[in-house]
């Protein structure tokens, strides 16, 4: 038991990490797809603050990766209905729209190509045809 | 009376003497140009009507062979010294704009990282360009918008540093309703995940 000990002590050589430690990226420290680097880099260009924690740029990729999975789920959903398998302006549009949340987060954006969701107002359809032709004429009572 | 001598006359005339060499050079079945070379001007020349044309014969027999060879050779020595200094220039600026072909736009993105998304999301989706162009812009729009609100909150409650709960503090205030549940549940894992790295 102490030998294998002692030997295992002796491979380690000294205090702290191995120097031939391979380096690993912040991004795949906290299981993301994100750039947590750039991340931390655009935080400290922009000042934003005069000093910038090490857990902000992790929160902040996470979530804008949660956001742009949660546009390409819809997208790619939007896209097989199509009966497509490539993600076009228009299937991010009608993802977008038909989404209440994400309808209120991009309110204010427009998207290139994306066109508009099919929508016609009741009023402007036809009126429905009666058994000998007459159209049907509604009560001159209105409710409001 | 003794009779007059008979005296010499020695007319002295003032004469331009204008010699015009030209020559035509062909090399590699290439014309060059028509070099009038040498032009020799001898103004107010004392000239005595004898000896003019004893000079007018000897420069056209004698020297005038010679200088013409030795001009031609000098011209074909040229010749060669400027298709040399052509070469190499022209050498030189295709080396430059092989330079300039190979400099690469700096241009950062998001790219990469909403098409790793994507695959993960639907493995068996493409996209097409203006629609990842339009996620991009997306991305960068969203990290304004936090940004901005951040730089706003750090300036309302006069702390210097931005950490996470900064961020989440403002993702609370940016997104609506059950997003905003859904991404301060993702920020808070992939904190956790990197701060468990190692330890």
């Amino acid at each position: 038991m102490s030998s294998t000990e002692a030997a295992a002590t002796e491979k380690k050589g000294g205090r702290g990490k191995p120097k031939t430690s391979k380096s690993v990226s912040r991004s795949s420290k906290a299981g993301l797809q994100f750039p947590v680097g750039r991340v931390a880099r655009y935080l400290k260009a922009g000042r934003y603050a005069q000093r910038v924690g090490s857990g902000s740029p992790v929160y902040l990729s996470a979530v804008l990766e949660y956001l742009a999975a949660e546009v390409l789920e819809l997208a790619g959903n939007a896209a097989r209905d199509n009966k497509k398998t490539r993600i076009v302006p228009r299937h991010i549009q009608l993802a977008v729209r038909n989404d209440e949340e994400l309808s209120k987060l991009m309110g204010s954006v427009t998207i290139a190509n994306g066109g508009v969701l099919p929508n016609i107002h009741q009023n402007l359809l036809p009126k429905k045809v009666a058994g000998k032709g007459k159209t049907e004429i509604g009560s001159a009572s209105q409710e409001f | 009376m003794a009779p007059k001598r008979a005296e010499k006359l020695v007319v002295r005339s003032t004469k331009k003497v204008v010699e015009s060499i030209v020559q035509v050079s062909v090399v590699g079945k290439r014309l060059t140009q028509v070099i009038p070379q040498a032009q020799k001007v001898s103004p107010n020349s004392d000239i005595t009507t004898e000896n003019k044309a004893e000079q007018e014969n000897n420069t056209h027999q004698d020297g005038g062979v010679q200088n013409q060879e030795e001009e031609q050779k000098g011209v074909v020595n040229e010749e060669a010294k400027e298709e040399k200094n052509k070469s190499k220039t022209a050498k030189e600026q295709n080396g430059k704009e092989k330079k300039r072909g190979r400099k690469k736009r700096n241009i950062e993105g998001y790219q990469r990282y909403v098409y790793g998304v994507l695959k993960q999301v639907h493995p068996e989706m493409g996209i097409s360009s203006k629609c990842m162009t339009a996620l991009n812009n997306l991305m960068n729009d969203m990290f304004e918008r936090l940004t901005f609100e951040v730089s706003k909150l750090t300036d309302y409650t006069g702390h210097m540093t931005l950490s996470s709960r900064e961020i989440q503090g403002v993702v609370r205030l940016v997104l609506p309703g059950e997003l905003e549940k859904h991404a301060i549940a993702e920020g808070v894992k992939a904190v956790n995940n990197y701060t468990s790295y190692d330890a």
